[in-house]
């Protein structure tokens, strides 16, 4: 349970409003979420309410037309039950029951009248409407209501024909039956009021729960906002709140980018310690060795010299080759790379560098890899490549035979492609496969900076890959970038840059690498 | 004022214009109120004083009617031109006659809260002030060696079973004449099978029919006539009071309980006064006026012993009294009234 919090107005919490916020001092006070709700439950309600209560008005009319109409009709039947053809003539005796039915409406005013078919009123109201003009002989539509006014009021009017078969002739006889509507507009307005008091109860608990709502759904805000507040800037643990379900998925993502900015903090941290040792110990070993000392010969102490500034530069180059390519995948710049392309390209520039003679180089694409492309970036993929052929050149013999080959693999359940450097050095012991990916570790001291490795693992992680060292069947290593491959989007590999659909086997001989 | 009343005084059937110049107006113009009355002044006239001792600025001008003719007088008034002479306030004993006339929309709608039962207001425009049981009376020396009848079916058996002794010595109201006397006997009609047989009987008896309660009073009274059916009890018991030779009984059968009834009509000059004067007509002070009156009987007014009180059967205001005013029913029913008076006729 949260604690309680000091003024909870509409606006989202007293606390956070002691604390000046930047995006409310920019553009105004932000937008209060409760408000915005409550507005627009309370305008749905009122027009719920307002549809609700035109239905109700219609059916309280609509109720109390019916149930006085029923008494109308009764007295309009009641009167003509008693109008009878007698060989004495037409007898018409309005009987005290039509009254009565009427009395049971007891303030309204009562008005009938009795007519022959030429519109001449045999008893009743003169001047009651209603019955001019008679409706056509046969045309017998039962009792007819229509409203109607007289005496200076509403009316309510019950109209019908009564056929008298004679032996002659047939005389028709017409009776309205009037009734003023006060009782049925005072049963109207009570049914409406009625209902209207339970709607009007349902419409306020309605707002209240979206009041009540709106609280409890962003109390997990309030609450995180100030967890997050409380922190000290280097606290980077992740919320102990206990979240609804809805906002598991924010305090989650929440979580996790601390945990990400938690580890990125860490890895800079340590990666410029690991630079600033590097460095450090790198250059002094320069400077020792330009120490004067009568143990060496001037030109043999240059030289050595000379070796460690071009050791350090190297170094200097891993350490930024490894910066940008981790920067580059904080920072995704995604491409497709048709592989074929890249090793050619990272050979060309490998032999640009200079490779000895004595190192034999070859590219392979096995069936199944041609055409292979990954989504990716190119100039880091590059630079893992290269940092892996060079790795192969720095630590295997003099007479290396180093291959690069394309082959179709496999990683997850889904179609990946293996870049393998292969070459005939002393492999790496099955025990040190681990710790060699990791920065600055080396295996000896031919002048590596240790980050080689490291680089090739950090794209190939920031690929969704995987870079495996394993023994090659011939010795040596094979060092290999897994990566998933890209989804072929219909294309055939013959389309693709004129290359021949056939593995292509190139050889550059030894000797011939590092002329062209 | 007299030659202004001139054209009421020729006026068929108005009996009495009486005006009330009461003491107490000052020096303030005092506004006039018309009212038009079927009611015997005297019964009204304590009623009339109280009100204008608490209403000094009222000058209340009270004509007579019988029931019949004011409701035709209150039609005709409904169609004179606006300077006519025309009542404030419409007060008579003849509900059904009432309860037309408001039905018609001439009738005001007054802001009195409801005073008294529900079955004696109507639409907030015709108020009742008055309970009145209709009583039959009879002469109590003719009575002295028989016994009373208990309802109308042992009143027509009686009188059916000795017309020597009651023909023409019996009598109740001519209903042609009056308005109230049709409402009782429409009443009967419509609440009881006996009522054809009894009043058969009471023309083969050779009854004599009345105008009005009081002169049925006195011819039974005076021993003239054995008894009168269906005369208005308020009056009666008020005279039988000072008068031991004839008493008041109620068939306990049913008792027939009218109210009489005021109302304002739309037209009304001085609405404000009548409005003022009907209110007190319900009020507390008003009902007591009325019971202190003695000739009339309080809403509150419990008539007659227990068993005539569970009998009471009140005529309610409202649409039901239209019935016999129809055209064609009142012809009939006043044709067949006719037709059983006329069969012992000399």
């Amino acid at each position: 349970m949260a604690e309680p919090r000091p003024g909870g107005g509409a606006d989202g919490g007293g606390a956070a409003a002691t604390v000046t916020r930047p995006h409310g001092t920019r553009s105004g006070r932000p937008y209060s979420l409760k408000r915005r709700l409550a507005a627009g439950a309370s305008g749905l309600f009122a027009v719920i309410v307002a549809l609700l209560s035109i239905g109700l008005w219609r059916y309280s009319q609509a109720a109390a037309d019916r149930t006085y109409d029923l008494i109308l009709t009764g007295a309009a039947i009641a009167i003509q039950e008693r109008i009878a053809l007698t060989p004495a003539g037409l007898e018409i005796d309005v009987p005290v029951s039509a009254f009565e039915i009427l009395a049971l409406a007891p303030d309204d005013r009562v008005f009938y009248r009795i007519a022959d078919e030429t519109g001449v009123t045999l008893t009743g109201d003169d001047g009651l409407p209603g019955l001019t003009p008679p409706p056509e002989a046969g045309a017998r539509d039962g009792i007819r209501l229509t409203a109607a006014r007289f005496g200076g009021e509403p009316l309510r009017l019950a109209v019908s024909w009564l056929d008298l078969p004679d032996a002659s002739r047939v005389t028709r006889i017409g009776i309205a039956v009037g009734q003023t509507t006060l009782a049925r507009r005072d049963m109207r307005n009570d049914l409406f009021l009625k209902g209207l008091i339970p709607l009007a109860a349902v419409a306020v608990a309605g707002l209240f729960a979206v009041r009540t709502g709106v609280a409890l759904a962003i109390r997990p805000l309030v609450d995180i906002e100030r967890d997050i507040r409380r922190r000290a800037p280097s606290d980077l643990s992740p919320l102990t709140i206990a979240p609804p379900r809805e906002s598991d998925a924010l305090v989650g993502a929440i979580n996790d980018f601390m945990r990400r900015l938690g580890a990125s903090r860490d890895n800079a941290q340590s990666f410029i310690a690991d630079v600033a040792h590097q460095l450090r110990t790198s250059l002094f070993g320069v400077e020792s060795t330009l120490e004067p000392t009568a143990a060496m010969p001037p030109e043999e102490q240059l030289a050595k010299g000379r070796e460690r500034v071009r050791r350090t530069i190297h170094l200097t180059n891993q350490l930024l080759s490894h910066a940008m390519v981790i920067h580059r995948a904080d920072n995704p710049e995604e491409t497709e790379v048709d592989l074929a392309a890249l090793f050619r390209r990272t050979l060309e520039d490998t032999l640009r560098d200079g490779v000895p003679d004595t190192i034999a180089l070859g590219v392979e694409v096995e069936p199944g890899a041609d055409g292979a492309r990954v989504i990716g970036d190119p100039v880091a993929l590059r630079e893992a490549l290269k940092n892996l052929i060079d790795n192969a050149i720095r630590h295997g013999p003099a007479d290396n035979t180093i291959e690069l080959r394309l082959a179709a693999s496999q990683i997850g359940g889904r179609a990946a492609v293996d870049l393998v450097v292969a070459d005939r050095g002393p492999g790496i012991a099955e025990v040190d496969k681990a710790a060699v990916l990791q920065r600055f570790v080396t295996r000896d001291d031919r002048g590596g900076s240790g980050l080689g490795l490291a680089i090739a693992a950090a794209v190939a992680e920031g690929h969704k890959g995987r870079l495996l060292l394993r023994d090659a069947a011939e010795g040596g290593l094979e060092a290999v970038l897994v990566l998933p491959r890209a989804v072929q989007r219909g294309r055939s590999p013959s389309q693709e840059q004129g290359r021949s659909p056939s593995p292509e086997r190139g050889r550059i001989p030894p000797g011939a690498a590092g002329r062209g | 004022m007299r030659s202004r009343l001139a054209g009421l005084l020729a006026a068929p059937g108005l009996i009495l214009a009486l005006c009330l110049v009461l003491a107490g107006c000052t020096e303030e113009e005092p506004q006039l109120l018309r009212i038009w009355s079927a009611t015997d002044v005297g019964a009204l006239r304590g009623t009339l004083d109280a009100f204008a001792r608490a209403n000094p600025d009222i000058h209340v001008e009270y004509t007579e009617f019988n029931t019949s003719e004011l409701a035709l007088a209150v039609r005709d008034a409904a169609r004179a031109p606006e300077r006519a002479i025309r009542p404030d306030v419409v007060i008579s004993s003849a509900a059904d006659l009432q309860v037309d006339l408001v039905n018609d929309g001439l009738a005001r709608r007054l802001d009195i809260g409801a005073a008294g039962p529900d079955w004696a207001n109507w639409r907030g425009e015709l108020f009742g002030f008055t309970a009145e049981p209709v009583a039959m009376i009879y002469n109590v020396d003719a009575f002295a060696d028989r016994s009373l009848p208990r309802s109308r079916s042992e009143l027509a058996s009686m009188i059916r079973d000795a017309p020597e002794i009651y023909d023409r010595r019996v009598g109740t109201y001519d209903i042609e004449r009056s308005g109230v006397g049709y409402m009782f006997a429409t009443q009967d009609a419509a609440r009881g099978y006996q009522s054809t047989r009894l009043v058969e009987t009471l023309g083969r008896a050779g009854a004599r029919t009345f105008c009005c309660t009081n002169l049925m009073i006195e011819e039974v009274a005076s021993g003239r006539m054995m008894l009168a059916y269906n005369v208005i009890g308020s009056y009666a018991l008020a005279a039988a009071e000072g008068d031991p030779r004839f008493a008041v009984h109620f068939l306990s059968d049913y008792t027939l309980v009218f109210a009489r009834s005021a109302f304002v009509p739309v037209w009304a000059a001085a609405p404000d006064a009548a409005e003022r004067f009907v209110a007190y007509l319900v009020s507390d002070e008003g009902q007591a006026a009325i019971e202190a009156g003695g000739q009339l009987l309080p809403l509150a007014a419990a008539a007659g012993d227990a068993e005539a009180k569970a009998s009471r059967m009140p005529v309610r205001l409202g649409p039901g009294l239209l019935t016999f005013l129809d055209q064609l029913k009142k012809a009939r029913f006043l044709h067949e009234w006719r037709l059983s008076f006329m069969v012992q006729a000399p």
